[in-house]
């Protein structure tokens, strides 16, 4: 039931904000995204008030998620796509490889592993590196320090 | 036209066209497995290239790139929840369920008979019908669009497993992240947030890698031991004569493959619609009338047979309209016609009549690419499948990363749709938690703008009547399609109705 009652409130939250966001004039603009916007409110309600009626408790067979690593991959994503443009596309790339390679192997770091970590993680990301700027033709962000 | 076509043959099995339709096979499945870059983008850096050849190596070569592109797509598709390029949405749905449950190899088999068939029948199509499928096209109109996409909508039906109405608001989410942007009619702002890089809306493709990749990476960070699992029974595990069995098996069901390679062609055929929404429609099909429609979702091998079936169906689908009428199907075939007017050729009747022999090699090629993708495919692809198998999570997940984060930047060079990749991707792992579907977020992101497209201007162009909007239900095609909506919707309850009463069958009987 408190999983129903956040989906629905996150909804109406979404709705809000893009109604919030409404500037457009035009009958034709304002048609589809008004109409939308008004189906996912039904719906967000529909999903609150099934809830509260159903009252229905706990999810059967939902493994529980370890807060932690879910915390340090959600920061470590974030940190990595504002990263990437401010220190280049290697260097964001290389340290979030070895921390999230360390993250998955649990534990302790240790130097031996690190060390392998990041040669796999220094291979992967050059090589990614040059394919795409050097074939493929994207000019990747690159740090002002090493120019890649 | 025999001469030509037996003229085209000839030239197509010269040596020299057989390397570079195995080229181009090669090189479009690499880039096609590459989350971030499209068939469209892997054509455009190739056109440079074809400058130099004369016009038929030049066709031939981007033809044999686009079959391969397109096919190439199901492989991180299937092996890590990535789709290389939009046409392959569809696959993930059951493709990364069977690596998840050891079994990325049947997949990698299956998907490439798939797509040979699938190739093969859409050449088929453009070769026979050409003429009679151009008229068609000519027909369809706005409001055609319209209901076309309001019948991809009705798959969310089938997406939604736990909850309708949560799978409904996932796909209204969808729709509201399709609107962000430039209104396609009347060209106004929309939900921009004050940011001018925000006007060009979220790009299908970003929506596409964050909604379905960074949940996985999420995932493997949380719970690597899950994926450890499936790696370890699928290496022990290795079954003798899977290739043969595998494929016995697939073709025991012709009409799954036959029905979703006709789809594709049919869709090909529409400009606009192309293999992103061809691969759900025909992948919403196979789920509807499968026997083990219950199994779609989970790792049914059909669900991944019929969408890379339907896509790799839209190759020659598409080309109708681009060598009879001049209108470009999809964005490939826009490509491939800038290398037609480059060479100096001008698509229509004159192009059949005048350059018969290179129009004929080009289609020819690109059946013979298809084919060409049996034995590269399954030597290519199981070579990866085996490689990201025996890969350890701790190097795989973040090798995923660096390819989500890298795909997302090249769709238009722009940081932004980095950032908007993680936040769409985390607010879909967020959003799974909730029960609402991503694959139904995503559907709405693909079919937003068509719907929206094809309901604006239909009712311009229905805007001299005095009820503009009944157009929407009095032409003969549109009422065709209507038909198929009120069908889709139904089919669920229908075959849910079906199943209770033969279960309740069954208990009486055992009684």
């Amino acid at each position: 039931m408190r999983r129903d009652l956040v989906c629905g409130g996150v909804l109406l939250a979404i709705v809000a904000v893009f109604w919030m966001q409404r500037d457009y004039g035009g009958q034709l603009t304002a048609r589809f995204p008004d109409f939308v916007l008004m189906v996912m409110a039904a719906l967000a309600v529909g999903i609150i008030v099934r809830a509260l009626v159903k009252r229905e408790t706990g999810e059967a067979g939902e493994r529980r998620v370890d807060l932690r690593y879910l915390g340090a991959a959600v920061a470590l994503l974030l940190a990595w796509a504002v990263g990437m443009s401010l220190i280049g596309f290697t260097i964001s790339g290389v340290i979030v490889f070895v921390v999230i390679a360390q993250l998955i192997r649990r534990g302790r770091p240790q130097p031996r592993l690190v060390a392998l970590d990041s040669a796999v993680g220094l291979a992967v990301v050059v090589a990614c590196f040059f394919v795409f700027t050097r074939i493929l033709l994207v000019p990747l962000p690159v740090s002002v320090l090493i120019g890649m | 036209m025999l001469v030509d076509l037996g003229q085209a043959l000839t030239q197509v099995l010269s040596p020299q066209m057989l390397l570079l339709c195995a080229l181009g096979v090669v090189g479009g499945m690499a880039v096609g497995a590459t989350p971030g870059l499209s068939a469209t983008v892997g054509l455009a850096l190739l056109l440079p290239i074809t400058f130099t050849m004369d016009p038929t190596s030049g066709l031939v070569l981007m033809g044999a790139f686009y079959m391969g592109a397109i096919y190439g797509g199901s492989f991180t598709a299937i092996l890590v929840n990535a789709p290389g390029t939009p046409s392959s949405i569809a696959t993930t749905f059951d493709g990364f369920p069977m690596t998840k449950a050891g079994r990325s190899e049947v997949a990698i088999i299956a998907v490439t008979v798939a797509s040979v068939v699938g190739g093969v029948v859409g050449v088929l199509g453009l070769v026979l019908l050409a003429p009679m499928l151009a008229n068609v096209v000519l027909a369809f109109g706005p409001q055609e669009y319209f209901w076309l996409g309001i019948f991809g909508l009705t798959m969310i039906a089938g997406l939604a497993a736990k909850s309708l109405v949560k799978g409904f608001a996932a796909g209204f989410l969808g729709l509201l992240i399709s609107t962000i942007g430039i209104s396609p009619v009347g060209g106004e702002v929309r939900f921009t947030f004050g940011s001018t890089d925000m006007q060009g809306g979220v790009p299908l493709i970003v929506a596409l890698i964050g909604l379905f990749t960074v949940p996985t990476i999420v995932d493997l960070v949380v719970a690597p031991e899950g994926r450890s699992a499936a790696m370890l029974s699928e290496q022990r595990r290795r079954e003798r004569r899977l290739l043969t069995n595998t494929v016995r098996d697939i073709l025991s069901r012709p009409v799954n493959l036959i029905r979703s390679s006709v789809i594709g062609t049919l869709v090909g055929i529409l400009p606009g619609a192309g293999g992103n929404v061809a691969n759900l429609i025909a992948y919403n099909e196979a789920k509807r009338t499968s026997k083990r429609s219950d199994n779609f979702g989970k790792g049914e091998v059909d669900g991944v047979v019929a969408p890379e079936a339907a896509n790799n169906a839209v190759v020659g689908g598409g080309l109708v309209p681009l060598l009879t009428l001049g209108i470009p199907g999809a964005p490939p075939d826009a490509v491939i016609y800038g290398v037609l007017l480059l060479h100096g050729l001008r698509p229509g009747n004159e192009l059949f009549a005048e350059q018969g022999v290179l129009t004929f090699t080009f289609i020819l090629a690109i059946a013979v690419s298809a084919l060409l993708m049996a034995p590269v495919g399954l030597v290519a692809g199981r070579g990866l499948q085996r490689l990201v198998v025996r890969t350890p999570t701790h190097y795989l997940a973040p090798a995923i990363g660096v390819l989500t984060i890298v795909g997302s930047y090249a769709v238009r060079n722009n940081p932004l749709d980095v950032v908007l990749m993680v936040l769409l991707g985390l607010g879909g792992y967020g959003l799974r938690h909730l029960g609402l579907p991503p694959a139904a977020i995503v559907l709405g992101v693909v079919l937003g703008p068509i719907i929206e497209t094809g309901f604006a201007q239909g009712l311009l162009a229905a805007s001299g009547s005095a009820y503009p909007w009944t157009s929407f239900f009095t032409r003969p095609l549109s009422i065709v399609i209507i038909l198929l909506v009120l069908m889709g919707a139904a089919w669920p309850m229908i075959a849910n109705r079906k199943a209770k009463a033969e279960e309740q069958d069954r208990v009486e009987v055992s009684s």
